[in-house]
């Protein structure tokens, strides 16, 4: 996308172009007005034609231009632009205001095309490097965007190291497809999968009954591949109306992501380490014993045993807190990032090596990433621009066990039943002892079971320019745009066979080692005219295109059972089990667009696409996806003359996207079944739906961007109502008949159903507030503010109401699709007969609102200090973490009476009150407010740093940063974020037993060259 | 000029490489399912082998219900207080499903239903395809129907248990169209007709099935003429469950049943797991081992042994149950013994055996007050199977009925019978609730997606 930008500021001059004379020569040095460092790469255009310069390394610029001209512009993305006349000096320094509103950035606006960010007629967020990895060091980059993106809901599924991160734009547009964002980098369409392990499959933790991937292995998404400080900016097309131009894979929205470049100039070499910590934000505690509280929970002989066992540990002082043990340690952060770049005006390159290493506060977990990126851009000619992309990404994690559980694998199941005064720590022998309670010592599960992942990925993208036509009035380019993303991902999962929680089983011992290839690739060519009528008055853009994307992805395990002593491989099982799944998907489309823009005053865009694709039941149906828009800027009219107001831009957009129907469903497959020495042939509970087609959304989106006081003070306005058409659903039938749904489900694909079930819609609300309160010499002082919400609601259904999401049933709360009703409101007991089916309702999963509060100051220049404040109002939580605890006697409050007596008048005590009560008990608010980012840094004064380094070393920076610092909540467990599910598309997520999340914290050190 | 010659020419070679590719281009490739066989292509004129696979497929899929989130004989026993599941990850086993909370019907627990539905169809589908077959002959057509409709009625059978006066759905076979549930009698009279036309149909066909069944489960019921024996002595079940007392000895008559015979003799569900894609049986736990699931024998049964008046311990008991070294003790419910019945993973489980046929045949006998003839065949369990003295109780048809219950209680111990009986003979009040706040259910729940169906489909 980079290059789009490149190309349309190399096609911009030549529409202005004039012919030049004689010319004159002028220099200087552009500065950040906040700190006075020098900053490269400003664009400097001499007013009015297309000569231009860039500064260098150290801000310093020089430029030829024609007599005639009296202005200098300086431009620089992030960074208001700003004019200057040249008068007579032959110099001329200006520092640049960082620019909270970035009027004047370049927004991708089509295929292969951008439009200034003035001219917008989308809400689309730009998030800049500065804003994403500029206060701290979130693991990933959805983790980074996370409180920082108004309209979207993200949360962290697990705390486990390398994340695993949920992001939704604008509500829900699917119920069975995939909720996540269509990612982007560099023109290459990635591969952002959470590829199951089979974690949570009946020969390890049991959670789910598949015996192939689970919805329940919580592993990490794949866009952890990505070193988020490798980005540059990334661009956000939240709903269909920007998105329109994706097509068939925009209904989820788009993440445009722009790694860093080179610029001529000075060959820049950085340096940049963080050194930090995490630790669990909290643990829940733990209850002691009691010979009374004893006998509560156990009964018969084994109270008496427990008793014993209780007097004896307690007088020896064996009293332990296994939470703390477990969850209790310090993780040690390290990220270390080498990048080299410059080049001169036709070649330039930017090249980055990194590695993070981050260990798990459960003892041998951990992330590691190692990346290394070339980026390389090369003019050939005047006419031919080349760029090429690479990156090579080897990334790995120890995750351990958490979450739900039926076999005694999870380390939280197991804490929860575990008293304190049991003894599972590590025997003289090197054995563990046998827990008594659980089905397995968890000290142990620590020690000995393995749930490892390694991925090795390149990404690889080419995108060139071919300039055909450069005339003055009109040009005409060829863009030519290829990627390639190859991914192979190895999990291995191992319980050794003498483990307590295996000995006993028919076949101890487990290993599975999964292997999943995924390989995407995407082109396109498209052909952009640009024309300039009527003395420059009206500029036209016209583009025509076709783009064609494929994955193939493909995954198979061999799993072994029943391992000899000692052994890991699964060569070595009594039992070898094995599985493959294959999927290939291919869509093609084509484009045509069409930009009229008059004077910067009315902006109005129309354009269509065609898809179709290959997972539709008819794979030569073309789909149309028509977009409109327009964006009037009335303070760019002469009849405005409120100084004070400088922006009044009212805009409208509408479009159309789907997403792609799921891989195989299309498909009534049987599977097969052993029956002996035979095997037979099983009909799925799933039949296929010959005629699917993608799932449609339309958007309508209205703003109003406003700016005051020469942009010290913005609003961004926008809202919206997107409806997705013919939602695909599972088709729930009487399961009496032997088929459950009308669908296609693949073993190993995610479970989904294909059958046009109703309708869907969202409405939201998104404001930003952007304020320079104080700009002076030594204190500027940013504040943005972001408010957004979304509800959705189910506008048409042709189905028997049925169950969404993948909650544990009424008693803890589940989710309904029901006319009229929120696809992520929770339902649950006590029977009400007035409720949908006769449930009792309760709140929505989707926050009521959310809430962010970034704040900057830069204080004397060389300091600076950020803070994000992230508020989630409500958004319900169906929480089975203090039940766990609850039903093993070790929470925190467990004793403490309820108010509640039983038939006899005694007091019933929390814990046991608590087990028998309604889903109101499990269905908890998830507010909070939470510090998400904060830091302080310090950039060394120039004086001291020439004295200390010559003028060998360009930039020193220090600073001290945090990540989820502080959080103010009422949540009972772990972490609101939690979902033991992974990404939910109906945002509504179950916590139970989950990973505790952390509190990072980092000291930078950054070194330029 | 020459420039623009120039870039005309790059921009010719970028055309013809995207022309030159074109056809690829736009082309999206037709998708046949890379990971498994459709079910289309089987049901137009399948081949023997085809046939061969989806008759394996329906007899194997008779297990799916044994298995899964809640297995048949964990729920079953449960419910009838045969056994208590403690399983240390899953409280609802020994709350919920004991009755401290109403039944759930969207829970994990209301597995088995659907799974035998699947059974259900699978042999649907056989017999659908078969009828299709140019390679089979009408005889060889039939006797597949035979099968076919035997293994539909055995489905619907545990579905109904598991349902009870909810009754269940007879009209099937279009998924899109399913017909509405009848009532508990009216599904049993449903399943009668089924297992009678099967019946009809094994009699008349050819001598052997166009296929084989598997070697173990079915070794002396795999031809039509003696699948049919074990079609009737499901019929017998059916029978009794209908009060139909005539009716069980006339179909016993044309089963297996025999007084000298193996008490064991029957079809059964076979378990080889160390062939590819079979599994163990479900239902093997190690003496003393502690599962996070763990199945324990509940107390009303240990206190039943008693009952059984015995000069020394009965065999039943002795084999079927066994003390642990351990109690494991959860929600106030202790586990001191803990199944045997199914002493390995290679252990069958019945599906109808000769000690049940004979327990029907005593049944038949005191419910039409022949009380010798009861107290003969009681006895014949008494010491064949329990290896226990004589009956000395009162011979009267209520005092016979206890025993019979009760003989039935040890006899097919764990094998998903004691909760049906007692529902049978309107006993339920009498089941154990070992918790004051624990209450015995006559039904599970209508399943979530069934009333769901109906409530939009009126």
């Amino acid at each position: 996308m980079k290059r789009q930008l490149t190309i349309l500021l190399l096609a911009l001059p030549a529409v202005v172009q004039v012919a030049a004379a004689q010319t004159r020569s002028v220099s200087g040095r552009v500065t950040d007005a906040a700190n006075g460092q020098g900053l490269p790469g400003v664009t400097v255009l001499a007013k009015g034609t297309s000569t231009g310069a860039t500064t260098d390394a150290d801000g310093a610029y020089s430029i030829n231009v024609p007599t005639g001209t009296t202005t200098l512009q300086f431009s620089y993305v992030g960074y208001q632009t700003i004019d200057r006349p040249i008068g007579s000096a032959g110099t001329l320094s200006v520092a640049l205001s960082a620019d909270t509103r970035q009027l004047d950035e370049v927004v991708v606006s089509g295929l292969a095309s951008t439009v200034k960010r003035s001219n917008l007629a989308n809400s689309v967020a730009t998030i800049s490097a500065k804003e994403l990895t500029g206060i701290t060091r979130p693991v990933t980059v959805d983790a980074a965007l996370n409180g920082k993106l108004a309209g979207a809901n993200i949360s962290q599924n697990s705390g486990a190291p390398g994340g695993g991160l949920s992001v939704q734009l604008r509500g829900i547009s699917t119920i069975s497809g995939s909720s996540q964002p269509l990612y982007i980098i560099d023109g290459v369409y990635v591969n952002n999968e959470q590829i199951g392990n089979g974690a949570g499959s009946p020969a390890f933790s049991g959670a789910s009954a598949t015996t192939s991937r689970t919805t329940q292995d919580q592993t990490v998404n794949r866009l952890a591949d990505l070193n988020p400080n490798d980005i540059e900016s990334i661009e956000v097309l939240k709903g269909p109306s920007a998105a329109a131009i994706y097509g068939t894979r925009g209904n989820a929205g788009v993440i445009i992501i722009r790694t860093k470049r080179g610029k001529a100039g000075q060959t820049r070499v950085s340096i940049t380490q963080d050194i930090g910590i995490a630790r669990a934000w909290r643990l829940l505690g733990k209850e002691d014993w009691s010979e009374e509280k004893i006998r509560r929970v156990f009964s018969g002989q084994t109270a008496e045993d427990e008793v014993a066992l209780w007097r004896t540990q307690t007088q020896a002082g064996n009293v332990y807190d296994y939470e703390e043990e477990i969850f209790g340690n310090t993780g040690v952060l390290s990220n270390t990032t080498l990048s080299v770049s410059g080049g001169s005006e036709n070649t330039k390159f930017y090249v980055s090596g990194s590695t993070n290493n981050e260990s798990g506060i459960v003892k041998h977990t951990g992330f590691q990433r190692n990346s290394i990126r070339a980026n390389v851009d090369q003019r050939i000619g005047k006419l031919v621009d080349l760029s090429l992309n690479t990156n090579y990404i080897n990334s790995n994690n120890q995750r351990g066990f958490t979450g739900n559980d039926n076999n005694g694998i999870s380390y939280t199941y197991n804490l929860a039943a575990t008293p304190s005064y049991h003894e599972l720590h590590r025997l003289p022998d090197g054995t563990f002892p046998d827990a008594r309670r659980t089905p397995d010592n968890p000290l142990a599960i620590v020690e000995r079971a393995k749930n490892d992942e390694t991925t090795n990925r390149f990404i690889v993208g080419l995108n060139a320019a071919f300039h055909i036509i450069e005339r003055e009035t009109s040009s005409l380019r060829f863009t030519v745009l290829g990627g390639t993303d190859f991914a192979n991902t190895r999990n291995f999962l191992h319980l050794p066979s003498d483990l307590q929680s295996q000995r006993d089983l028919p076949n101890p011992g487990a290993s599975r080692l999964t292997n999943t290839n995924a390989f995407f690739t995407n082109l396109q060519g498209a052909l952009v005219y640009d024309w300039r009528l009527l003395d420059g008055n009206l500029m036209l853009t016209s583009q025509a295109g076709t783009v064609r994307l494929t994955r193939k992805f493909n995954q198979n395990f061999s799993q072994g059972v029943g391992l000899l002593p000692g052994q890991s491989s699964t060569n070595a099982g009594t039992i070898i089990t094995q599985n493959s799944f294959e999927s290939e998907q291919a869509d093609v489309g084509v484009f045509a667009q069409q930009e009229i823009n008059w004077r910067d005053r009315i902006v109005v865009t129309g354009g269509i696409r065609f898809d179709k694709t290959n997972t539709a039941g008819d794979k030569d149906k073309w789909f149309p996806f028509p977009k409109a828009s327009i964006a009037v800027n009335v303070a760019n009219f002469d009849f405005w003359t409120l100084d004070v107001v400088n922006v009044v831009k009212p805009r409208f957009a509408y479009g159309q996207t789907a997403g792609v129907p799921p891989y195989s469903a299309i498909f009534s497959p049987l599977s097969t079944i052993g029956a002996g020495t035979r095997l037979g042939l099983l009909q799925q509970v799933t039949i296929g739906n010959r005629d699917v087609e993608p799932e449609r959304a339309t958007e309508l989106e209205a703003g109003l961007d406003l700016g005051f006081l020469e942009n010290r003070i913005t609003f961004e306005g926008t809202v919206y109502k997107k409806k997705v058409f013919d939602i695909l659903r599972p088709y729930t039938l009487a399961p009496g008949t032997g088929v459950q749904q009308v669908a296609g489900i693949g073993d190993l694909s995610q479970t989904v159903g294909a059958y046009p079930v109703g309708d869907l819609e969202n409405r939201g609300i998104e404001l930003g507030l952007g304020i320079t309160p104080v700009r002076s010499d030594n204190l500027t002082w940013t504040a943005t503010t972001q408010f957004w919400l979304n509800r959705s609601k189910v506008t048409r259904s042709v189905i028997p109401v049925n169950t969404v999401g993948l909650g544990f049933g009424n008693t803890f709360g589940r989710n309904l699709w029901a006319e009229g009703e929120s696809p992520s409101r929770w339902f649950g007991t006590p029977a009400d007969p007035n409720g949908v089916l006769g449930l009792t309702g309760y709140e929505d999963a989707q926050p009521r609102f959310q809430m962010s509060l970034l704040n900057t100051m830069t204080v004397f220049k060389g300091f600076e200090l950020s803070f994000l404040f992230h508020w989630k109002n409500k958004g319900y939580i169906s929480n089975l973490s203090r039940e766990l605890k609850d039903e093993g006697g070790t929470t925190e409050d467990w004793s403490e009476p309820s108010g509640q007596v039983d038939a006899q008048g005694n007091p019933i005590p929390r814990g046991v009150a608590r087990q028998s009560a309604t889903a109101r008990e499990f269905i908890q608010d998830g507010s909070y407010v939470r510090l998400r980012e904060a830091s302080l840094y310090y950039t060394i004064p120039v004086a001291v740093r020439t004295k200390l380094f010559s003028t060998y070393v360009s930039n020193i920076r220090l600073g001290v940063s945090g990540y989820n610092l502080i959080t103010w909540t009422d949540y009972v467990g772990y972490d609101p974020e939690s979902s033991n599910f992974g990404n939910v598309a109906n945002a509504a997520t179950v916590d139970v037993g989950s990973f505790p999340n952390t509190r990072r914290m980092f000291f930078h050190v950054a070194v330029e060259f | 000029m020459i420039r623009f010659v120039h870039t005309l020419r790059l921009c010719g070679v970028a055309a013809a490489l995207l022309l030159t590719s074109s056809c690829a281009f736009f082309e999206t490739p037709e998708v046949t399912d890379p990971n498994n066989p459709d079910v289309e292509v089987f049901v137009n004129n399948p081949s023997l082998s085809q046939i061969q696979a989806l008759a394996s497929g329906t007899e194997a899929s008779l297990r799916l219900g044994y298995q899964g989130q809640g297995p048949y004989l964990n729920m079953t026993g449960t419910f009838g207080r045969e056994v208590v599941v403690l399983a240390s990850n899953e409280s609802r086993w020994y709350t919920e499903l004991l009755g401290t909370r109403d039944l759930d019907n969207a829970a994990f627990y209301n597995s088995a239903y659907n799974d035998f539905a699947r059974c259900r169809r699978a042999a649907q589908i056989l017999r659908e395809s078969a009828n299709t077959a140019a390679v089979l002959s009408a005889e060889q057509k039939q006797v597949t129907q035979g099968f076919a409709h035997t293994m539909e009625a055995i489905s619907e059978l545990y579905m109904l248990n598991l349902q009870g006066e909810n009754g269940i759905r007879i009209d099937v076979d279009n998924p899109l169209r399913p017909g509405p549930f009848v009532s508990y009698t009216a599904s049993l009279d449903h399943i009668r007709d089924l297992l009678d036309q099967a019946n009809t149909e094994l009699t008349g066909g050819s001598a052997a099935f166009p296929f084989t069944l598997t070697t173990g489960g079915f070794t002396g019921f795999d031809t039509p003429a003696t699948f049919r024996q074990f079609n009737r002595a499901l019929a017998a079940r059916v029978a009794a469950y209908r009060q139909d007392w005539a009716g069980i000895t006339t179909n016993l008559a044309q089963s297996f049943y025999s007084e000298t015979g193996s008490l064991t003799l029957g079809p059964s569900i076979a378990y080889t797991p160390g062939q590819p894609l079979d599994t163990g049986n479900p239902y093997f736990q190690a003496l003393n081992s502690s599962p996070a699931t763990l199945v324990v024998v509940q107390r009303s049964i240990l206190q039943d042994t008693l009952r059984l008046t015995t000069t020394g311990r009965d065999a039943r008991v002795r084999t079927k149950m066994a003390r642990r070294a351990t109690p494991r003790s959860l929600g106030g419910i202790n586990g001191t013994y803990q199944p045997t019945v199914y002493t390995s993973n290679t252990a069958r489980i019945p599906i109808i055996r000769n000690e049940e046929l004979i327990l029907l045949a005593a049944e038949s006998a005191i419910q039409r007050n022949n009380l010798p003839e009861g107290v003969r065949l009681l006895n014949l369990i008494r010491t064949r199977s329990g290896n226990i003295g004589p009956y000395t109780g009162a011979v009267t048809q209520a005092a016979l009925i206890d025993e019979l219950l009760l003989q039935r209680e040890f006899s097919l111990f764990y094998e998903g019978h004691r909760w049906v009986d007692y529902r049978r003979y309107n006993r339920l009040a009498q089941l154990d609730r070992e918790l004051p706040n624990h209450q015995v259910f006559a039904a599970m729940a209508r399943p979530f997606a069934e009333v769901a169906w109906d409530a939009a489909n009126p």
